[in-house]
């Protein structure tokens, strides 16, 4: 009928009887595992933004940058890959700006007049006692996938790079549960990666990037804070998406909570 | 969900699409002359004919890499074309998939009119669309529902197919409201998809299904649905209307969910034909379709708006409160000594439908030029048999026709051009209340707290000053009549709502409905409450303690102590 926006308004599923719904014309299908692996990465790579940006962790940040965009335009199709791009070139550039970045890390986490503290439990305003829960129960969340958190990290475990890494390594995890065809440990590690995106990431990083783009509307930190939102927001979709997929292909563990 | 920098503007280079099966649809229309209107009335814009667009959606992305082009338009023969492709090829491009526009041209031109009746619908509806898209500014990933593809296989499980995102209203955060108690959307939402979490009002975007009547709902216009912001509306209605010679006069507006757009198709499917000044603007349900909108419609130039209703019930909203809103249009219209029948509310089934888009006389309900009408009363007399004339022309009443602060600028402009500035439309889907406050009132600010868009508020200024005065203000353009301060309200029969609309007080802005001094501290000297209050509370408590009493209304909370 008339004009409308292409995504404005819902539309019938595609038509049956292919496993895309005919909609993957020339388009290859990422395999899970592939997705999982990208997942971590992503998570890895801005969990680290948050930490102080020495010279050889921004190198390294780098190269990690470097081998994400030979994926290209894999991904696509996944609603966040122009930031994904913006992004991992933001990163890939920041290497030998060490200088200029500690300069803004100190003024925005450390020393500034408005500190933008990347702790779950400065987010959510939580006072000592419930903060040392938080800290008590992420410990144990972490201790019951068999990690713990090194002593040497020198970051409590509500930091946003220390939680990142752990979704990092649930994505590690659940790659190799598809690699090796174990279905059913896939999804209990998609289950576990949605319950800790809406109990802890998903609940406080999108206003701590109101903080760091407020405080650095245009600067580094700025960025790689709105993208860290951003793609979180994204993935706590994508997970309940691609748990109720599951389900739909009779996996059966999950309970709902999928998208659509 | 681009980045930041994508914003709106009405210059932006625009690539417009044109599926090559459109020439050969039906009658076809004149591409040529489509394509010369376009670039001389909404330049700059790069047109081109794209074979087999609807199905192949990589010849789009080639076509729109060779135009350079910041923005995308697609004329489409179907609607159904390959929409999570079409994201994808649009992604890769460097564009947001949501601000990309699809125009039916097949259901909505050349299935229904003539050839050369399609080729003015075309161009004008192309031309809407490219302002629409201009005034797209940027998605977030809030905005974008990912939908899961029908059918799963084994193979499917272990892979992922490409998504299909869908737009869906997001909140900001930073004009939302809800920290001072606003739950205007929460009441709205027909599915219970909004929810307040961390303080924060959060989407389950499982249950949205994008009707956007929190959208409508939301009196801080802090909900966004791409597609439908109230710049996107104004633009696309603006070029729909637009005076452009020759083409099409007068124009009327046809309103339609997705369910009625569904009935247009059905029409075009049968190859009936009805009158091409109707130009169709497909929402997402019709809950968010406030009576406003279908009067700023008549003030930007429209001559009739026909509002298909829903059989469906679409956004929860029911016929009957869809007959209300356009009730209460036809009141404004016929109180103005207007012809009530320029709103209209049109039937769904395809057949009756068809016979109202055919008898529905556009031509003889014009919208006089301002200044040529005499009074109302005399003009009343003309609701009866209308006289032929002119469209009115586009005029751009009010800016931001669309948005919640528009709505009462809207009105006024409205009543003020058909010379009907004082007009009271006394009706249960009246946008628009008015408070009054009776003898009684303590100014406790409890209806005030209430209040979700702002329209009550307890002036304190007066706290610091000796004289100062505490004064509960109203400000009638913004009430919505929710009734959300009657139960706030602790002195009985002190406050009353009438759900009205008047247009001799809808500009006059806040005006104060109760003031009083505020008794001072003994003591200090600081403010102790209202005096109102503190007479109230004397009267509450004069049968307990006259000491009581004595310390409550002398003192303030920081000086009342063993001292006194």
């Amino acid at each position: 009928m008339s004009s409308s926006p292409a995504a404005a308004t819902p539309r019938h599923r595609s038509a049956p009887g292919r496993a895309d719904g005919g909609r993957n014309r020339g388009h290859p299908l990422i395999s899970l595992a592939a997705l999982g692996r990208w997942r971590g990465e992503v998570y890895r790579l801005l969990g680290r933004a948050f930490l102080f940006p020495t010279p050889e962790r921004l190198e390294r940040m780098a190269q990690a940058a470097r081998r994400q965009e030979r994926a290209g335009d894999t991904f696509a199709g996944l609603a966040i890959y122009p930031r994904w791009r913006s992004l991992v070139r933001t990163v890939r550039l920041a290497a030998g700006q060490a200088g200029t970045l500690q300069a803004d890390f100190s003024r925005l986490f450390v020393a500034g007049r408005v500190i933008c503290a990347p702790h779950e439990s400065h987010q959510l305003a939580l006072d000592p006692a419930e903060a040392a829960a938080l800290t008590a129960a992420l410990e144990r969340e972490y201790a019951d996938e068999g990690v713990t958190l090194h002593p040497a990290a020198g970051e409590l475990p509500d930091h946003a790079a220390v939680e990142m890494e752990f979704v990092a390594f649930l994505c590690d995890r659940e790659r190799a549960a598809w690699r090796n065809g174990q279905e059913g440990e896939g999804r209990r590690l998609l289950l576990r990666q949605r319950q800790f995106l809406r109990q802890h990431l998903g609940r406080w990083v999108a206003r701590f990037a109101r903080e760091v783009q407020r405080a650095d509307p245009r600067g580094w930190y700025g960025e790689v804070a709105g993208a860290a939102a951003a793609f979180i927001h994204h993935d706590q979709d994508l997970v309940d998406l691609l748990l109720a997929w599951a389900v739909d292909a009779g996996g059966g563990e999950a309970e709902g909570g999928g998208v659509r | 969900m681009n980045p930041p920098a994508a914003r709106g503007d009405a210059h932006l280079p625009v690539a417009v699409l044109l599926c090559a099966h459109l020439g050969e649809t039906c009658g076809g229309f004149g591409v040529r002359a489509v394509r010369e209107g376009l670039v001389t009335t909404v330049p700059p814009v790069h047109v081109s004919i794209v074979e087999d667009a609807c199905r192949q959606p990589r010849r789009i992305s080639a076509a729109l890499r060779a135009s350079g082009a910041a923005r995308l338009v697609l004329g489409l023969c179907r609607r159904g074309y390959a929409a999570a492709e079409l994201q994808a090829e649009v992604r890769k491009a460097g564009l947001d998939p949501l601000g990309v526009e699809v125009v039916d041209l097949g259901a909505s031109a050349v299935r229904v009119h003539s050839r050369e009746e399609a080729t003015r619908k075309a161009g004008i509806l192309l031309a809407a669309a490219v302002a629409r898209a201009r005034a797209f500014t940027a998605s977030r990933p809030e905005n974008l529902k990912p939908l899961l593809p029908a059918a799963v296989s084994r193979r499917a499980l272990l892979s992922l197919s490409l998504l299909e995102y869908q737009a869906v209203p997001a909140v900001a955060v930073e004009h939302c409201h809800a920290e001072d108690g606003c739950r205007e959307c929460l009441g709205a939402c027909p599915h219970q998809a909004l929810r307040l979490e961390d303080g924060e009002i959060r989407l389950d975007k499982s249950r949205c299904t994008s009707c956007g009547t929190c959208v409508i709902a939301c009196p801080r216009e802090a909900i966004d649905l791409p597609g439908w912001t109230a710049g996107q509306v104004e633009a696309y209605v603006g070029a729909l209307l637009g005076a452009r010679p020759g083409e099409l006069a007068p124009r009327a507006i046809l309103v339609a969910c997705r369910h009625g757009a569904a009935a247009l198709q059905a029409l075009a499917g049968t190859g009936a034909s009805y009158p091409a000044h109707w130009l169709p603007l497909e929402v997402p349900s019709l809950g968010m379709v406030p009576p406003v909108w279908l009067l700023a419609f008549l003030n930007l130039g429209a001559a009739v708006v026909g509002v298909v209703s829903c059989p469906q019930a679409c956004g929860a909203t029911s016929v009957a409160q869809i007959e209300g809103r356009v009730d209460f249009c036809r009141e404004v219209l016929r109180q103005a000594g207007e012809h009530p029948g320029r709103v209209a509310l049109l039937p769904a089934e395809p057949s009756a439908l068809l016979r109202a888009l055919r008898t529905t006389p556009v031509e003889m309900l014009p919208v006089p030029p301002r200044g040529e009408r005499a009074s109302a009363p005399a003009a009343a007399g003309r609701a009866s048999a209308p006289a032929p004339a002119q469209a009115a022309p586009a005029t751009p009443a009010v800016a931001n026709s669309f948005a919640h602060r528009s709505r009462a600028r809207v009105l006024v402009a409205l009543g003020e051009r058909l010379g009907a500035s004082s007009l009271v439309v006394d009706h249960l889907a009246s946008p628009f209340g008015l408070v009054q406050v009776r003898a009684g009132c303590t100014l406790c600010g409890g209806c005030a707290a209430a209040c979700g868009p702002g329209a009550l508020r307890l002036e304190r200024d007066g706290e610091a000053t000796l004289t100062g005065e505490a004064t509960l203000t109203f400000d009638p353009a913004l009430c919505t009549a929710c009734g959300r301060c009657l139960p706030a309200c602790p002195e009985p029969d002190t406050l009353a709502l009438y759900r009205k609309t008047d247009l001799s007080v809808l500009p006059r802005g806040r005006e104060a409905l109760a003031r009083a001094h505020y008794g001072r501290c003994a003591a200090c000297g600081g403010p102790i409450a209202p005096q109102p209050m503190l007479e109230r509370v004397a009267a509450l408590l004069g049968g307990e303690s006259a000491r009581a009493v004595h310390i409550v209304t002398r003192y303030c909370s920081a000086c009342r102590g063993p001292a006194h």
